[in-house]
C-alpha cells in the first residue's frame, strides 16, 4: 500500500463520435473554416449528446476527474483564438513534429476576449455530470508560440495580455476548482526564464488549482522551477528524462503521469506499467498522482482510444493493490 | 524525356468531379456493383486527364482519381497493415490512419494498371509523372506496432522499390515520390536519404522527383541536395517564398519543382502574380533547371478554382517561357 493518493484522468481531446463528424462536415464542407457560433448553435443538441456520450465512456471505465472531450475545438488553438478580439485565423501549418495540421491564428491588434471562451461548454458538460469535470485551456507560451504576432512585436507584452485574458477566464469559471493548461511548448521548444513567471503569475492570481500539461518533449531542465510555479504538473513519460525528473525531486503536488501513449494504437502491458509507476512512487515522495495518456486521445481512432480508457483504470487499480 | 523549357505539371490529387463522389459513396454502401464502378472510375479518369490536357499541362496523370488518402491508398494495398478507424488530420477532417500490425509484405503491383490507362488515355505526345507515396511518410503516418522506426522505414522502402521496378518495366519514365513528412524530424534527415536510395535502387528512370510541403527546409537544406534524385518538387506560395533566400545561399544542384500556386486558397492567382512567383523561382536555379508546378496536390480546392488556377499557371509560364527563348 503506498502513502500517495492514486486517480484517473484524461487529457482533454478525444476523437469525435462519427455523427458529430457528418454533422459538422453537413455544415461547414471539408473547407479551412471552424464551426462558427451560427454553425454550432444549428448542431448544438448533437454536440450535447456527444459530450453525454464521452462522458458516459469516461464514467464507465472509471476515470476519477473526467474531461469535456474538446468536442467543438477543431484544435488546441482554433477554439480560444476565435473567441478574441484581435486575432484572426489564418491557413493551415503543421502541429509540431505530427503528422496533423492546426490554423495558425494571426496576431493584428491587442487581444482581448470576445465573450467567456469555455464557460459553455464547461457548463453544458458540468449539467450533465455527477463528477468533477476539468476544463482545459492552452497556456500563455503554447499560444504565443503557435500563433503569428504581426501587432505585439514583443514576446514579453504577448504572453502578459494572453496570461490576463487566462487569469479573468478561470476566475469567472464557476463550478469548477481546477484547470488544466496545455504548453507542449514547455516541452518541445526552448524556454525562456520569463515564460515560467508568466506561469507562475496566472497560478497566483487564481484560486483554482492549475495543472500546466506538457508533452512532446521532456522538461526535465525546468521541472523544479515549473513544479514550484504551479499546483500540479502533467508529463509525457515516453521521454526517458522526464522519469528521471521526477525520481530526482518527486512531486508534492499533483502529478499527471503520462503513462499511455496517445501516439500508438498498440496496447501498453497494465501491468508493466503499474510497475514502473509503483517504482517511481516507492523511489520519491509523490503527493497525488494521476494516471492519464501522454496527450489528446484525439490522435487515436475511436476503438483504441477505448481501450486505452480502460488501461487506466487498470493501471490505476495495479499500482494501488501493489 | 522532356525537352521543353519550364515544364508545367501537376503534383497528383485533383477535386474529384462531384458525381464520382457522389457514386463512390453509393458504391460503398455496396448499392453500385464493382463493374459499373470500375466504369465509373474510369470516365473519371479520363475526363481529367482530359482536363489537364485542356488546360496545357505538359507532364501529367490523372489526378489520382483511383486513389484516396495519399497513405491510406497503399497501406491498404500493402499486407501487414490494418486500420482501427479514422483518426483526425485537422479540424474535422479525419483519415485512415492505418497501422502496422504484422510483418509487411510486397503485394505486388499496385500502380501499374493506373499508368497503362493514362498512358492509352492521353495524348502520345504527353510525359507522364507517376506519383507514388515514399517509404518515410508512409511510417510517420502510420501506427507501428512492430517494428523499429528504422526497420519499417527500410521495409517499405523495399516494397515500394520493387512496385518502382514493375512501373518502370511497364515503361514509366518519371517518378515523383511523395515525401510531405521528409522535413518534420530534420535529425532523421540521413535515414530520409537511406530510404529514398533504396527506393530507386536499381531502377532505370529518366527523371526522379521528390516532392515536399509544409516543409521546415532551412533545417535539412543543403543536406538534401546529396540524395540520389535528379529533382525536389517543393512548396513555395503558401510560404510566400520563405526559404528563397536559403536556397540561394547554397547553390541548388538539382533541378526544382517551383510551387507556385497556393492550393490552400481557392481564390486564383493571377497571371501576372504567377509569373512573379517563377521568376523568383529564376533566382534559385537556371531555367533549364525548373519545372513549374502547384505546391501541393490541389483535391481540397474547388474544381473550378482548380482548373483555373492550372491554366494561369500554363499562360504565366508560357509568357515566361517566351522571354526567355
Amino acid at each position: 500500500m503506498t502513502n500517495t493518493d492514486i486517480y484517473s484522468t484524461t487529457s482533454g481531446f478525444f476523437p469525435r463520435p462519427k455523427n458529430l463528424i457528418e454533422a459538422a462536415k453537413e455544415i461547414e464542407g471539408l473547407q479551412k473554416d471552424g464551426m462558427e457560433t451560427n454553425n454550432k448553435n444549428k448542431i448544438s443538441n448533437i454536440i450535447s449528446k456527444s459530450r453525454e456520450k464521452i462522458l458516459n465512456l469516461q464514467t464507465k471505465a472509471g476515470i476519477d476527474l473526467p474531461t469535456e472531450g474538446q468536442l467543438v475545438w477543431d484544435d488546441l488553438l482554433a477554439h480560444p483564438f476565435t473567441k478574441l478580439k484581435g486575432a484572426k485565423m489564418e491557413g493551415l501549418i503543421r502541429y509540431y513534429n505530427t503528422n496533423r495540421f492546426y490554423r495558425r491564428p494571426k496576431i493584428t491588434g491587442k487581444l482581448k476576449r470576445n465573450g467567456t471562451i469555455i464557460h459553455d461548454e464547461i457548463k453544458n458538460m458540468i449539467g450533465l455530470s455527477k463528477q468533477k469535470i476539468k476544463p482545459l485551456l492552452p497556456g500563455p507560451i503554447t499560444m504565443k508560440d503557435l500563433a503569428e504576432d504581426e501587432f505585439y512585436k514583443s514576446e514579453k507584452h504577448l504572453i502578459e495580455d494572453l496570461s490576463k485574458i487566462i487569469i479573468k477566464e478561470i476566475n469567472e469559471l464557476e463550478d469548477t476548482d481546477i484547470i488544466q493548461l496545455d504548453e507542449p511548448s514547455l516541452a518541445y521548444n526552448p524556454v525562456k526564464e520569463f515564460y515560467l513567471d508568466a506561469i507562475r503569475y496566472i497560478s497566483d492570481s487564481t484560486k483554482h488549482d492549475v495543472i500546466v500539461q506538457t508533452y512532446f518533449g521532456q522538461i526535465n531542465d525546468i521541472y523544479p522551477k515549473l513544479l514550484d510555479s504551479v499546483d500540479g504538473i502533467g508529463l509525457d513519460l515516453f521521454w526517458p528524462k522526464n522519469w528521471e525528473a521526477i525520481k530526482e525531486h518527486g512531486c508534492p503536488k499533483k502529478l499527471n503521469a503520462g503513462c499511455i501513449n496517445s501516439h500508438n494504437t498498440k496496447i501498453e502491458k497494465y501491468t508493466r506499467v503499474a510497475e514502473k509507476i509503483s517504482k517511481l512512487i516507492d523511489g520519491c515522495h509523490l503527493n497525488t498522482l494521476y494516471v492519464c495518456p501522454n496527450y489528446g486521445l484525439d490522435f487515436l481512432p475511436w476503438s483504441k482510444m477505448l481501450d486505452k480508457i480502460k488501461l487506466l483504470e487498470k493501471i490505476k487499480n495495479e499500482v494501488k493493490s501493489r | 524525356m522532356i525537352n521543353k523549357l519550364l515544364p508545367t505539371t501537376i503534383i497528383g490529387s485533383y477535386p474529384k468531379p462531384k458525381w464520382f463522389t457522389k457514386v463512390k459513396s453509393i458504391h460503398e454502401k455496396g448499392k453500385f456493383g464493382e463493374e459499373k464502378m470500375e466504369e465509373a472510375e474510369n470516365d473519371a479518369c479520363k475526363v481529367i486527364i482530359d482536363e489537364h490536357e485542356i488546360c496545357g499541362i505538359d507532364v501529367l496523370n490523372d489526378g489520382e482519381m483511383r486513389r484516396t488518402e495519399m497513405v491510406e491508398h497503399f497501406a491498404s494495398k500493402i499486407p501487414g497493415f490494418k486500420f482501427y478507424g479514422p483518426v483526425r488530420v485537422w479540424g474535422n477532417n479525419y483519415f485512415n490512419k492505418p497501422s502496422v500490425t504484422r510483418e509487411l509484405k510486397d503485394p505486388g503491383p499496385m500502380l501499374v494498371d493506373e499508368f497503362k490507362f493514362i498512358k492509352k488515355h492521353s495524348d502520345e505526345n504527353n510525359y507522364i509523372k507517376m506519383p507514388i507515396t515514399g517509404p518515410y511518410t508512409i511510417a510517420d503516418w502510420s501506427f507501428n506496432e512492430i517494428y523499429s522506426r528504422k526497420e519499417l522505414i527500410m521495409r517499405l522502402a523495399d516494397i515500394i522499390n520493387s512496385e518502382i521496378k514493375r512501373l518502370a518495366d511497364a515503361g514509366v519514365k518519371c517518378i515523383q515520390l511523395d515525401e510531405p513528412a521528409l522535413s518534420t524530424h530534420p535529425s532523421e534527415v540521413d535515414l530520409v536519404k537511406e530510404a529514398t536510395s533504396k527506393v530507386f535502387d536499381n531502377v532505370k528512370l529518366d527523371k526522379k522527383i521528390i516532392h515536399a510541403c509544409y516543409g521546415k527546409f532551412d533545417q535539412i537544406y543543403p543536406e538534401i541536395l546529396d540524395f540520389e534524385v535528379d529533382q525536389f518538387s517543393l512548396e513555395f506560395a503558401n510560404n510566400n517564398f520563405e526559404f528563397l533566400d536559403i536556397f540561394k545561399e547554397n547553390e541548388f544542384t538539382k533541378e526544382l519543382g517551383l510551387g507556385c500556386i497556393d492550393v490552400h486558397k481557392s481564390e486564383v492567382e493571377s497571371v501576372s502574380d504567377i509569373e512573379n512567383n517563377i521568376n523568383r523561382g529564376l533566382n534559385i536555379v537556371p531555367p533549364e533547371k525548373l519545372w513549374i508546378n502547384p505546391d501541393c496536390g490541389m483535391k481540397l480546392l474547388p474544381r473550378k478554382s482548380a482548373y483555373l488556377k492550372l491554366k494561369n499557371m500554363v499562360k504565366a509560364t508560357n509568357i515566361v517561357r517566351e522571354e526567355i527563348e
